[in-house]
This record gives C-alpha cells, sequence and structure tokens, in this order.
C-alpha cells in the first residue's frame, strides 16, 4: 500500500489536490500526440473537471460519478454526464465517444482503502477497452495493469502519492 | 485560473495565515473562534497548530466526518449571528485570534454576514489579537491590515489586528 501523508486535513488537502494540479498538466503534455476523449471518473466537486476542460478545450470529456455534488460553476452539461455504478455505466462509455479515450482520470478513493483496492480490481476490464493506444490512466489508487507501462509522475517528496499508467501502443 | 488552481490557492493562504498568526500570537495569550466549521479542515488544522489553546467554533449544523468534529466543549451550535453576539460578554477581550470562513454562494449575503459579525470583534480580541476572513467586509474597527509575504494569494484571506 502507497504511504499517505499524515498532517492535518487543511494539509493533506492541499497536497491531494497539488499533486492533482502537477499530474494532470504533466500527462496533458503526453498526450499531445493521442487522439480520443477524456473521461473524469469521480466528478466529485468537480474542480478536477474544471481543470481538465481548461487543458483540453477541444475535447470531449465525460464525467462518472454515483451522484451529482458538483458545484454549479463546475457542472459537465447533462449530455456529458453519466450518473450510476461505475461498473456498471463504463461498460456502455463507447456509445458515448467516437473513438476510445485518451485520458482516463479516475480519482474514485475513498477513507475506506480496502474497499478501494476491491473496486479497482473490479475496474481494470472496463477500463482497458475504453483508452487509445497510448491512452493514460491516471489514479489516485495502485492498479495492477500488467504490461502497462507506470509513468514517472512529477511526485514531491513526503507528498500525495498518485499513479499513472500508459497502455501498450 | 480553473476551479483547482483556485481551491489550492485558498487552501494555501488559509494555512500559511493560520502559521503566520501563530508566530506572531506566540506571547499574547487568548482563546480562538473559528466561525464557520464546514468540513473542518482549518478547524483541524487550528488544534494542531495551536495544541494548548481552547479553541470554540461557531456553526449552524454540523456536517462533518466524527474525526474532524469539535468536542461538546469547543462547539457552539447556532445561527452565528446569534450565538457570537451573546459569546461577547464572557469573551470581551479574551480572543487572541478568529478565523472567520463563512457564507455560501450568495456573495451579496456573505458580505452583510461578514459586516454584521465584523461589528463584534472589537471587543472580542485582545489587543494585537488578529483576524483572518475571507472577505474583506470583515474589516473592523480599530483595525490594521496585515500584509503578509506574497505566498499568501491576495483575494483569499484578509487578516487584520487590533491596534
Amino acid at each position: 500500500m502507497p504511504q499517505w501523508p499524515t498532517g492535518s486535513r487543511l494539509e493533506r488537502m492541499i497536497l491531494r489536490l497539488t499533486v492533482q494540479r502537477d499530474c494532470l498538466d504533466f500527462v496533458a503534455n503526453h498526450l499531445l500526440t493521442v487522439p480520443g476523449g477524456i473521461i473524469e471518473l469521480g466528478l466529485g466537486k468537480g474542480r478536477t473537471y474544471d481543470h481538465l476542460r481548461k487543458l483540453f478545450p477541444r475535447r470531449k470529456i465525460l464525467a462518472f460519478d454515483r451522484e451529482l455534488h458538483a458545484m454549479p460553476d463546475c457542472l459537465p452539461p447533462d449530455k456529458d454526464l453519466v450518473l450510476g455504478e461505475f461498473t456498471e455505466t463504463l461498460a456502455n462509455t463507447l456509445d458515448l465517444l467516437p473513438q476510445p479515450a485518451a485520458l482516463i482520470h479516475a480519482d474514485v478513493g475513498s477513507e475506506k482503502r480496502d474497499r478501494d483496492t476491491q473496486l479497482v480490481v473490479g475496474l481494470a476490464p472496463l477500463v482497458v477497452p475504453i483508452l487509445q493506444p497510448g491512452g493514460i490512466l491516471l489514479t489516485d489508487r495502485p492498479w495492477q495493469l500488467p504490461q502497462w507501462q507506470t509513468l514517472a509522475l512529477p511526485l514531491s517528496e513526503g507528498g500525495w502519492p498518485y499513479f499513472g499508467y500508459q497502455k501498450p501502443r | 485560473m480553473s476551479r483547482l488552481d483556485r481551491t489550492i490557492a485558498r487552501l494555501q493562504a488559509q494555512k500559511y495565515s493560520i502559521e503566520a498568526a501563530a508566530a506572531a500570537l506566540e506571547k499574547t495569550p487568548g482563546v480562538i473562534f473559528e466561525l464557520g466549521l464546514g468540513s473542518g479542515r482549518t478547524f483541524d488544522h487550528l488544534r494542531t497548530i495551536f495544541p494548548d489553546r481552547q479553541i470554540l467554533v461557531f456553526e449552524q449544523a454540523v456536517d462533518t466526518a466524527p474525526s474532524y468534529t469539535p468536542t461538546a466543549e469547543q462547539l457552539i451550535l447556532g445561527e452565528i449571528t446569534t450565538t457570537l453576539q451573546q459569546a461577547v460578554e464572557q469573551y470581551t477581550d479574551s480572543v487572541a485570534l478568529i478565523h472567520a470562513d463563512i457564507g455560501g454562494p450568495d456573495h451579496l449575503a456573505n458580505a452583510q454576514l461578514a459586516r454584521a459579525l465584523s461589528q463584534h470583534y472589537p471587543r472580542l480580541l485582545v489587543h494585537g489579537g488578529w483576524l483572518i476572513a475571507n472577505r474583506a467586509e470583515a474589516v473592523f474597527a480599530g483595525s490594521s491590515p496585515i500584509t503578509l509575504p506574497n505566498e499568501v494569494a491576495a483575494d483569499h484571506c484578509y487578516l487584520f489586528r487590533r491596534t
């Protein structure tokens, strides 16, 4: 299991959001030559969705969540919002995107880390077919994806852990 | 700036402001008032940075995880305009730091709330005591602004000292 930093809730939130921003900016540069849309798996308040639409203004971005909790200025349009259990909704993704996605940002972790491990095991076979070759899965939990390249993300010492995997071309 | 950028800037401003207050108030006794609990992030930081001080949290309705919920002794539940007014008598010249992060999506209402609460700050704060507020309207009579190093993004925290 990765090491999550200690500190106050305020400090941990700063570390988590900062690593998300650093990693999203980093993978955006990696994806310049990879076509396809973006999938935000775990919309939450919509902060990283808002960052994604600024990083990728010309790509379609689909946002998934179990329930809607996004702030009003971070709401995706209805046609790009998919609500429900990920294991059910992800299966229909290719009906909503003209081609497999270039990036999946899976911000799916909770405070129940054992349950998160089970969740990503179940999600892995659903994620593999909806990413382009060369596409990236960026995520807040470790995934088991044999043969995929683990990306060297811009993480800092003592910072929040984050994980990136690139699908073989 | 995305919402992610703005949130990071705001939380960093809160963290640096609280830590600057701790350094400045090291020799200034007094309790700490947290106006608005929210998700308990700054409350958790305040109790980490000020382990030996009494912290009082004013909040209308608590909606945070149990590990970030104040104890019954730390919590004053109710409409903050009312509960703060009621606290003035007991805590006159007793508060070293007020952290006021309050309000919802309605900017006009937030400004009014900030002004309504700020009328009590001159009586509550000790001389030299600090206010860290999320709105400029929280400025109070007999205060001077505090300028922090530029790592604290402007527009996120407004700091004043009771002169």
